[in-house]
């Protein structure tokens, strides 16, 4: 990134942060308790270990040396600017992550380029190097439809309200900044939650370890799902000729649904299975979920790779992150654009752009100068 | 349901660790230093028993009628007794066996009971009919997901409005593992006894186990090396040892190689395992000398791959895991990761 870029956006993310400290500041709770940490956008270095009395505090800190990635320990601490071992965890909130790029099974579209940092040659596919110069290439990702990672959200908090019986009070809902959702669970007894109860919880929502034998009563969603396998009314498309017949088989017995389970032999159980898992299990990070310590981009921060704001949605299906999470100053620039597919943001079409020149919404020019195809001259 | 209801001495005798037990205890058992001499001998020796069995596993769950009382009074006993030995290993033994009585009588036990007792441990459990319980999943995992068994995974049970549904089998070894806990936090918790009697079994007892404790396995502080680097599927076998559970054979082999292969000694993996609830010394330190090539066909044994791990229901990957097929390299990778942040 050329100096006049960081410049540009230093100004601009310096702007929002100084207009919108008291909202960001209301997001985190007990933020004493929390491992402050940030990538500084002059630096580009992670600086870690910092520790907050209060919220004001905070903010000095962020317009002194603005952040181009803000985040907060999901933890609370005793000591939270100590080295790692020493600082005494006290509880942490429950948090999940979903992203698109782990959604391409499920139907998510992400769109690659790339772009030769020497010629600036573009290229739609991936290749070794560039073939007019030799240069290295850069994979620059495109995002144009998050609504996969939404549906998935809402498959989580149904199941978060419903099976895990939380209080929809204590659950919010953030777009991430870039890919997808972050849902933040806390308060009461769920901060206090150790890893291996964690980690069983992640086991539950991605469907790893579920087990046919022990699937046995009919509330069960994955139980629903498995009855209807066996009972021909749902296909899976995946068998080969052997393992389709051996099902038809089972399916055409007069047996009940434990007993054609056991009639499985293990391949076709673990197809079935693994088919279960790709339909009911959710497609949650589980290192975000079980890692205590793990840190979390700051709420209503800027996401430094799209100068996109991690934003809390209070209505899911409505939300639109090309929208409600652009937030940065609009005030108009000039940039140059090496290249960029057309992008709608808050409702306005810009691009496509082909190594010209033009004059841009703030929020456009800091979203292109972020993908790192465009650059204030 | 009232405290007094319970206030019995078969009650007690049953279950000596509940409030009402205590209560009633207290109400019919004289202090120590009240008893005639002959009374005394006559119910130190019956603690000391008892003490006994539980180490050994040899408990105590059906006796005679008019024995109540004793029985119930020898538990704070043979408690008291244990704990002056000031030896780890007799805690866990002897916390294990009077969890596995307790266990025994609650699978028999009426449903207004098992839930009365569970309340006690502060666990949050409702009958639902049918033999059939419900209970609050984060109650529910504190225990469950230290168990190995597949049935446990909360994936493979049913969880409606934040309750799993159990039945009474399982409801008793969860309340049984609160009493384990229970007995483990009493015995280890501040105080001297000073009763000269129950000084003088806790000796006999030091004695007549001498050659189990053998001093030198006093369970420490489980040494760190950067467990923070383990892989998930060894960080799981790893926090299930160390809290007490019991992870299946393949489990422990796979630990066992990986921490030998990234540097532990024998020994400590041998004492990490003194916790596990099935604990045979002799058994364990052959199994970890084997692994390590010094016994048996001295052959020095390889970490499970992450196939292998996967067909044994052990994997729990996470993202790095897809750029390792071995758990061995998971530290590699991530030093490497951290190095580059």
């Amino acid at each position: 990134m050329k100096e006049s870029s960081k410049i540009f956006l230093k100004q601009l993310f310096k702007e929002y942060y100084y207009i919108n400290s008291s909202r960001i500041a209301k997001e985190v709770n007990r933020i004493s308790q929390r491992e402050i940490a940030y990538i500084s956008l002059e630096t580009g270095k992670i600086i870690r270990h910092i520790g907050v009395k209060s919220k004001s505090d905070l903010f000095n800190l962020i317009l002194t040396d603005v952040p181009a990635h803000l985040y907060h320990s999901a933890a609370y601490y005793l000591f939270p600017d100590r080295e790692m071992d020493k600082k005494v965890l006290l509880a942490a909130d429950l948090v999940f992550d979903i992203d698109a790029d782990k959604l391409t099974y499920k139907g998510a579209k992400i769109d690659y380029f790339y772009l030769c940092d020497e010629c600036h040659e573009v290229y739609k596919s991936k290749r070794e190097k560039c073939e007019k110069c030799g240069g290295k290439l850069r994979e620059i990702e495109w995002l144009n439809d998050l609504n996969v990672a939404k549906k998935e959200t809402m498959k989580l908090m149904r199941i978060l309200i419903d099976e895990f019986g939380f209080d929809p009070k204590g659950i919010t809902v953030y777009f991430s900044g870039n890919r997808g959702y972050h849902i933040h669970v806390s308060g009461g007894d769920v901060e206090n939650m150790d890893v291996r109860a964690r980690l069983e919880i992640a086991d539950y929502l991605k469907l790893i370890g579920y087990d046919l034998v022990y699937d046995r009563y009919p509330e069960r969603r994955t139980f629903k799902r498995l009855k209807r396998i066996l009972e021909g009314r749902e296909i899976i498309s995946d068998l080969n000729e052997g393992e389709a017949d051996k099902l038809r088989s089972i399916i055409k017995g007069d047996l009940d649904i434990q007993d054609k389970v056991k009639m499985l032999n293990t391949r076709l159980k673990e197809k079935i299975e693994s088919y279960i898992r790709r339909n009911e299990g959710i497609e949650i990070d589980p290192v975000v979920t079980t890692d205590m310590h793990r840190l979390i981009r700051f709420p209503e921060s800027i996401h430094g790779g799209t100068g996109f704001i991690k934003r809390k949605v209070d209505d899911l299906t409505s939300f639109n992150p090309f929208n409600d999470a652009i937030l940065l100053p609009g005030r108009k620039i000039d940039v140059y654009v090496e290249y960029s597919p057309a992008i709608t943001l808050r409702g306005e079409e810009y691009g496509p752009f082909f190594r010209e020149r033009a004059r841009l919404p703030g929020y456009v020019a800091a979203f292109l100068i972020c993908k790192g195809v465009a650059e204030v001259e | 349901m009232s405290l007094g209801k319970r206030i019995n001495a078969s009650w007690a005798a049953k279950y000596p660790f509940t409030k009402e037990a205590k209560e009633y205890i207290r109400l019919v058992a004289p202090p120590l230093e009240e008893f005639r001499e002959e009374d005394l001998k006559h119910v130190l020796k019956y603690a000391f028993e008892r003490a006994i069995g539980s180490i050994k596993g040899r408990v105590l769950v059906s006796w005679r009628f008019g024995e109540d009382e004793l029985i119930a009074t020898s538990f704070p006993l043979a408690l008291a007794m244990v704990k002056a030995t000031k030896n780890p290993f007799l805690y866990a033994k002897f916390a294990n066996g009077e969890a596995k009585r307790a266990y025994i009588l609650l699978r028999n036990e009426l449903p207004e009971n098992v839930i009365h007792i569970a309340r006690e441990f502060g666990l949050r459990v409702n009958y639902v009919g049918d033999g059939e319980y419900r209970i609050h999943f984060m109650d529910y995992l504190k225990i469950a997901s230290k168990m190995a068994s597949k049935q446990w995974k909360l994936v493979n049970n049913l969880l409606e409005g934040g309750f799993v549904k159990i039945d009474q089998r399982r409801i008793s070894r969860i309340i049984s593992e609160s009493i384990r806990q229970y007995i483990i936090d009493r015995l280890i918790e501040e105080g001297e006894i000073a009763e000269e009697g129950v000084i003088s079994y806790s000796k006999k007892l030091l004695e007549m186990f001498k050659k189990r404790i053998n001093g030198k396995y006093k369970i420490e502080e489980v040494i760190n090396k950067s467990f923070e680097s383990f892989p998930p599927c060894m960080r799981r076998i790893y926090e299930m040892v160390i809290s007490g559970g019991n992870p299946p054979h393949m489990a422990r082999f796979a630990l066992t190689a990986f921490l030998l292969r990234i540097g532990y000694k024998i020994d400590e993996v041998f004492k990490l395992f003194i916790r596990t609830s099935d604990f045979n010394e002799r058994i364990a330190r052959y199994q970890v000398e084997h692994i390590a090539g010094e016994r048996g066909g001295r052959k020095k044994y390889m970490v499970p791959s992450c196939e292998k791990m996967r067909v044994y229901n052990l994997c729990f990957p996470d993202e790095r895991c897809k750029r390792i097929k071995n758990p061995v390299n998971y530290p590699l990778i991530k030093e490497k990761d951290e190095r580059k942040l």
